[in-house]
């Protein structure tokens, strides 16, 4: 269209403008500390690569690595898996729907400390109330937090509290299909399962795609959860928590920094690698 | 004939029957997911009306007999209308500048073909990547050097830009998929792009700018880090703070952390329910006009 | 610790009616005589007949919130400016819980954000902005205002002392740490007070025998647990060297005494799991018989445990340098006074007046009295529980206070030694293994 170079600059601006004085150079500041050793916020000195170095030897990092990974295939295939199921079944019944796609919101406007909280009493070995309710049918406690469970553990609070946000993601999306595509479906006879895996599902798959690469990227940053119920320990350190930890408690911005940096590599080749096996042709309307 | 019609039937019935079983199956899961969801909601308000003690030896108990000392806590030294003002001033205007720039931007992203529109798309991925923790210190630096700690933009502006992200990329893949042949009337009426914004993409988008600005808005209304270091001071403190100060201070009262969580829900939960009903009709809309 | 102190401290107890009228007294200073002499050298005789220009403060502290202090120390700011109505005090608080506090201080100090007076840790944790000379240090003022510099216990001038010799904080209240016991779960069970090892193995085994958990510390945030194992193992001068010239060898025995403790059965089951506040809860809910804390922890205890309690030094762990009556304690932090504002002639005096009129023996005398901890003048503190007044007689009988052994290294060395803690006690370290490790990362640190 023509003029069009003049409005993709003009509407693109204002984003650019904010992006870049609140993320881009506050990112790069980072980046220029991750090649120094940093004591505190007073002293520096240049290292070049060695906070890089470090990141290839630190096996911290790369437990934190592993256990991020795990937690994120739970998060694609249990919250993604549930809140799809969940729409579809929203979208399947007349009644009460608005009432499901309220309540099931819940989670997503309480703050992640306080179900994190939640859990801790959840989880408890003295007074939770997973281990009274053990004790009462007379079973031996279980220290739920240790090292065979703890992982497990803290991805169910994880996994549960954001269900509801991919599920108004995906009811979102699902308005969009053109409702004379479920008529006909309807006149062909099509039973509602078949509708949903191949009318439904491949009609909203570029949503799909968008809604895994939020997963990945955000259990990337994973922190609260983990951070307010384990601490990290037992085998729960991830990406997040490792960084807060190097940048914020041990005051050592530089190697925090360089653990952002390669959180940020680490996550755009998770992406693309998703992109790439979620390749196939996007339909359009 | 009439064999062939008593089996139709009764196939006809079956199908019926099962049908029915199916729903009931659909209900049952819902109801049980719902279940999960509500109970924590019951369970917060509930322990905000018990003592510490109690909350910790049982904390599953039902509060028969309400106590009100953590409210009276809560609510003794501070005005807390205060910050659910500067709260709603912030979180709103943060919603409000990322509907309007994020709009304009996936606008042009999910619309427009020109060169390095896919690098502007990997860009925004790795940018939901940047832990905040990696950015609140030049941040800050950056606010002070404007002046703008302890005034309403010095969270509003942090906020809209972390939040932008998002926005744009959700929004995008929403307007992606809006039928071409919607934006070819609008031109073939003369209007120019950002009239063809304000009334093709803008009214039919409404779904998806109505679920964003209910994220943006959480994000920003519970974000407790940035408040605590670039607005905490009493005339613009952001209702998490003051709450997150009651509680820290008293680190292992649990009642009292359940009160100040019930108070940061509960407005929230009521915002919410209003607006669902907003994005429900926008959600019923956007499906009869697409 | 010098005897002479300890001795000044036991007579502000005894005497303490007697000093706190003298305190009062020493509260209201008459701000033209003592200004003048501070200032004489390097600025010209402030213009005190006229009418003074309006000057605007910004203090930042903890006291906001639910802090006990809140409303003592905010009296103490209004007080200030009943007195000199030209001044305006913006009174920031953040608490110190938070983890964005050490952040924002720090970006602030680095920003030219600075506040005017500063409420803030002393020791390693303001040692950047210290040596990066963004404030002043206070030893010439205080010469120059004796009455001012005599309100303070010495000791209290002493603990608050920076590594370069130089005092930049002026203190308040500081802290003791100990092995805080539940006198009546030992008395039920016929147990000694833990007084040395033996005594303290022997209540391990019996309260762990009868399903009392003995020591409540939690694992990853076991600071107090290492700060006195290690206190005692390598006694208050091995303590104080660090890891920095090397590694004393006693500092092994601090974690063999935890795997000791750990094989008798004296921590929690779930020590791995929990936090702090939760080790904290099973005490004050007497699940527990013995923990490991500061004194701020007392108030935040259930009524019955706090009446119940005692505190005492920890035992010597076996073959260890310490005394077996070496605690860990201080005035951890203080008033600082930023360069930039005592560089601004427009706003030298009156933060100078602030500073002086904050830490009088009058308003630490209302500020200890609300929020328990020791005050740093000869003042008398009222209305304390038992356990706070226990606390008050063992730092004043201690062989010496010592600061805790995390400002005696790098923030991520101590990480360190946290970490290893839970790994020694179940045995997937050895404590020789734990002190090395810590080694490596302070000489890491150091480059």
């Amino acid at each position: 269209m023509k003029g069009d170079r003049k409005y993709i600059f003009i509407f693109l601006l204002p984003s650019a403008l904010l992006m870049t004085a609140f993320l881009y150079y506050p990112f790069f500041k980072s980046l220029y500390l991750s090649f120094y050793r940093t004591k505190g916020f007073f002293d520096k000195k240049f290292i070049g690569w060695d906070n890089y170095t470090r990141l290839f030897t630190d096996k911290f990092l790369g437990a934190a690595t592993l256990h991020t990974l795990e937690i994120m295939l739970y998060v694609i295939v249990f919250q993604v898996g549930i809140a799809l199921v969940l729409a579809v079944l929203v979208e399947n019944i007349s009644k009460l729907q608005s009432f499901f796609r309220t309540v099931f919101f819940f989670p997503v406007v309480i703050s992640g400390t306080a179900i994190s909280l939640l859990f801790v009493l959840f989880y408890n070995y003295n007074f939770g109330l997973l281990n009274s309710l053990l004790s009462n049918f007379g079973i031996e406690k279980v220290l739920w937090l240790d090292e065979s469970n703890a992982l497990r553990a803290v991805s169910i609070p994880t996994v549960w509290h954001y269900v509801g946000f991919y599920f108004i993601l995906f009811l979102t999306a699902m308005s969009k299909i053109p409702a004379d595509y479920y008529e006909a479906a309807r006149l062909e006879g099509i039973t509602t399962f078949k509708r949903t895996t191949k009318l439904t599902i491949p009609l909203i798959l570029s949503d799909i795609k968008v809604v895994i690469t939020l997963a990945i990227t955000g259990t990337l940053k994973i922190f609260e959860f983990i951070w307010v119920i384990s601490k990290g320990q037992n085998g729960t350190e991830v990406l997040g928590t490792y960084m807060y930890k190097k940048a914020m408690v041990d005051q050592n911005f530089g190697y925090g920094s360089a653990v952002a940096i390669y959180m940020v590599v680490f996550g755009v080749l998770l992406a693309l690698l998703a992109n790439r096996l979620m390749k196939r042709e996007e339909i359009t309307y | 004939m009439q064999p062939t019609i008593s089996a139709e039937r009764s196939v006809r019935r079956v199908k019926f029957r099962r049908l029915n079983f199916g729903k009931a199956f659909i209900y049952l899961i819902l109801t049980a997911w719902a279940m999960t969801t509500i109970y924590p909601l019951f369970w917060i308000v509930n322990n905000s009306f018990k003592v510490s003690r109690d909350v910790m030896n049982n904390s599953f108990g039902i509060a028969w007999n309400p106590v009100l000392i953590n409210y009276d806590n809560a609510f003794e030294r501070i005005s807390i209308s205060k910050s659910y003002v500067n709260s709603l001033i912030m979180s709103g205007s943060t919603v409000l500048l990322v509907l309007v720039f994020g709009g304009l931007a996936a606008y042009v992203l999910s619309r427009f073909t020109f060169r390095g529109k896919k690098a502007i798309f990997s860009l925004l991925y790795a940018t939901l990547l940047i832990p905040a923790f990696a950015t609140v210190v030049p941040v800050y630096e950056l606010l002070i050097k404007t002046d703008l700690v302890n005034t309403y933009w010095g969270l509003i502006m942090p906020h809209t830009a972390g939040n932008l992200t998002f926005a744009i990329l959700v929004m995008a893949g929403y307007m992606a998929t809006i039928p071409k042949e919607l934006e070819d009337a609008a031109f073939v009426d003369g209007a120019n792009r950002f009239q063809m914004f304000l009334k093709v993409f803008l009214p039919i988008s409404r779904p998806v700018f109505a679920s964003a600005s209910i994220f943006v808005f959480l994000w920003s209304y519970n974000d407790l880090f940035s408040a605590l270091i670039f607005v905490n001071k009493e005339t613009v403190r952001p209702i998490v703070a003051l709450l997150n100060e009651i509680s820290s201070q008293y680190g292992t009262d649990f009642g009292l952390m359940a009160t100040a969580v019930s108070l940061t829900v509960i407005p929230v939960l009521i915002v919410y329910l209003f607006i669902s009903k907003y994005i429900q009709k926008g959600l019923t809309e956007g499906a009869v006009k697409g | 610790m010098k005897k002479s102190s300890m001795v000044l401290l036991s007579i502000l107890l005894l005497f303490s009616m007697f000093l706190a009228a003298c305190g009062n007294k020493n509260a209201n200073p008459t701000p033209a005589a003592t200004e003048n002499s501070a200032t004489a050298t390097n600025d010209p005789p402030a213009e005190e007949a006229k009418d003074p220009d309006p000057v605007k403060l910004r203090v930042f502290s903890t006291f906001g919130g639910t802090d006990a202090a809140r409303e003592a120390f905010q009296g103490a700011i209004d007080e200030f400016t009943a007195k000199y109505p030209h001044v305006t005090i913006e009174n920031d608080t953040l608490s110190a819980n938070d983890d964005g506090f050490r952040t924002k201080v720090n970006t602030d100090m680095t920003s030219g954000n600075e506040p005017d007076l500063l409420f803030y840790f002393i020791g390693a944790d303001a040692e950047g902005f210290v040596n990066a000379g963004k404030v002043v240090p206070l030893n010439e003022i205080l010469d120059a205002n004796p009455d001012w510099k005599n309100g303070f216990i010495p000791d209290a001038l002493k603990l608050a002392t920076q590594k370069d010799g130089n005092i930049y904080a002026a203190p308040l209240t500081g802290f003791y740490e100990g092995l805080f016991v539940n006198k009546k779960l030992f008395e039920d069970n016929d147990l000694e007070l833990p007084t040395d090892w033996e005594k303290l193995t022997t209540a391990v085994k019996t309260l762990s025998a009868k399903g009392i958990i003995p020591l409540s510390v939690p694992f990853d945030q076991s600071h107090y647990l290492i700060e006195h194992t290690i206190l005692s193992a390598a006694g208050p001068e091995g303590q104080n060297k660090g890891l920095i010239d090397g590694v004393d060898p006693n500092w092994e025995k601090a974690y063999a005494a935890i795997k000791e403790l750990h094989d008798l059965g004296a921590f929690p089951k779930d020590a791995a799991t929990i936090d702090l506040s939760m080790s904290g809860n099973y005490y004050s809910e007497a699940l527990a018989a013995m923990t490991i804390e500061g004194s701020w922890a007392v108030g935040g205890w259930s009524e019955d445990t706090r009446n119940n309690s005692t505190v005492l030094p920890f035992p010597t762990v076996p073959g260890g340098a310490g005394s077996g009556n070496d605690i860990v304690g201080g005035f951890g932090s203080g008033f600082y006074i930023s360069k930039a504002s005592y560089d601004d002639s427009a706003k030298k005096d009156t933060v100078v007046e602030l500073l002086k009129h904050l830490t009088s023996p009058a308003s630490i005398q209302k500020i200890a009295s609300a929020n328990g901890g020791t005050p740093a003048a000869d003042v008398e503190v009222t209305g304390l529980a038992q356990v706070a007044i226990d606390g008050f007689a063992m730092a004043a009988n201690a062989n010496s206070i010592s600061a805790p052994v995390d400002s005696k290294v790098a923030p991520e060395t101590f990480s360190d030694l946290r970490a290893s803690v839970g790994q020694v006690a179940t045995g997937k370290k050895t404590s020789a293994q734990a002190v090395e490790s810590a080694k490596k990362v302070e000489d890491a640190n150091k480059k």
